[in-house]
């Protein structure tokens, strides 16, 4: 390893980065890190959900913009703190960029005779929405298959008496009957509405006893 | 695309509709059962959230996965219903 000079910061033998290139580099991170928060917690999805060709869009979106953003801010950034804080340069270069851009640029939208010529802020909308609807589709998806599969095993590994006696423990006494009650009214299999009530419900707390549980033999 | 005008114009004149579509844009998904739980809709009187899903579905504001019992039917908001539940909402700000 070797130090950077004044213009850039230390890096791999030979190669250093100029301010600019680290500053670029560090909006990819911190760019990266939001959409990764943030889509999740619109979505209420898991990661894994999350993650997708309409997710690398809506990335790629904000990337272009932070990064041109902190391209714009060098010229812009006071000169006497360049100089007092110059190693930390890149970090404040990118770190306005990325803040004006989500703040600024991507609240814009310009007109011209009604007609929008720059709708950042309608843009990164719909690459949100396309991002976020993505990921609840899947998650949506996953957690009823998690379900019907822990389900089928729970009435595949419990008696129906068991099956009532873990509803309980994990609720109450009232919810059994009252589970009862709404299968009654959709006419539906009451084992099955129970199993797949307690699978959606609480899923890890049912999967754990559909795991400890074995089959029942066959009657 | 954008939702065509008479769409949204039926979903300003539903009211179950557009608090359909409002509580499942909310909270991203909602099982059948939720559903008639919000509403408070006995299971005979599902049947307006059971008409205002099929006309969110069919516009496509909102999709639908299928449980081997329809009480766990899950509704689940799509682009374009956040994109229209935003519209909603902001013209009732305005």
């Amino acid at each position: 390893m070797t130090a950077g000079g004044a213009s850039g910061v230390p890096g791999v033998e030979g190669f250093a980065l100029s301010p600019v290139s680290t500053a670029l580099l560090l909006s990819l991170v911190f760019t990266s890190l939001i959409c990764l928060i943030e889509i999740p917690s619109r979505s209420k999805a898991s990661l894994r959900a999350c993650l997708g060709g309409s997710f690398v869009v809506y990335v790629l979106i904000f990337i272009v913009g932070n990064a041109t953003a902190t391209l714009l801010a060098p010229p812009l950034a006071p000169t006497d703190l360049s100089a007092a804080l110059a190693g930390w340069a890149p970090l404040f270069y990118a770190f306005s960029g990325v803040f004006a851009f989500q703040g600024i640029l991507g609240n814009t939208n310009v007109t011209f005779f009604g007609q929008g010529v720059l709708t950042i802020e309608e843009w990164i909308a719909k690459a949100r929405d396309n991002a976020v609807a993505n990921a609840v589709k899947k998650q949506t998806r996953l957690e009823l298959h998690r379900a019907q599969q822990c389900a089928e095993d729970l009435r595949n590994k419990l008696s129906p008496a068991d099956l009532n006696m873990y509803v309980a423990r994990y609720m109450n006494p009232e919810t059994v009957k009252k589970l009862e009650a709404d299968a009654a009214n959709a006419n539906a299999d009451p084992g099955l509405y129970k199993a797949l009530w307690f699978a959606m419900e609480k899923p890890e707390e049912a999967a754990a006893v559909a795991r400890r549980r074995k089959k029942l033999p066959a009657s | 695309m954008g939702l065509a005008s008479s769409v949204f114009a039926a979903l300003l004149q539903d009211t179950v509709a557009r608090k359909v579509l409002e509580a499942i844009a909310r909270e991203k998904k909602l099982q059948f059962r939720d559903l008639s739980k919000v509403f408070q809709l006995e299971h005979v009187e599902g049947k307006d959230a059971s008409k205002a899903l099929e006309l969110l579905k069919t516009a496509g504001l909102i999709g639908e996965e299928t449980a081997p019992i329809a009480d766990f039917h899950t509704y689940y908001v799509t682009a374009e219903g956040l994109s229209t539940e935003r519209q909603l909402r902001r013209l009732k700000a305005a």
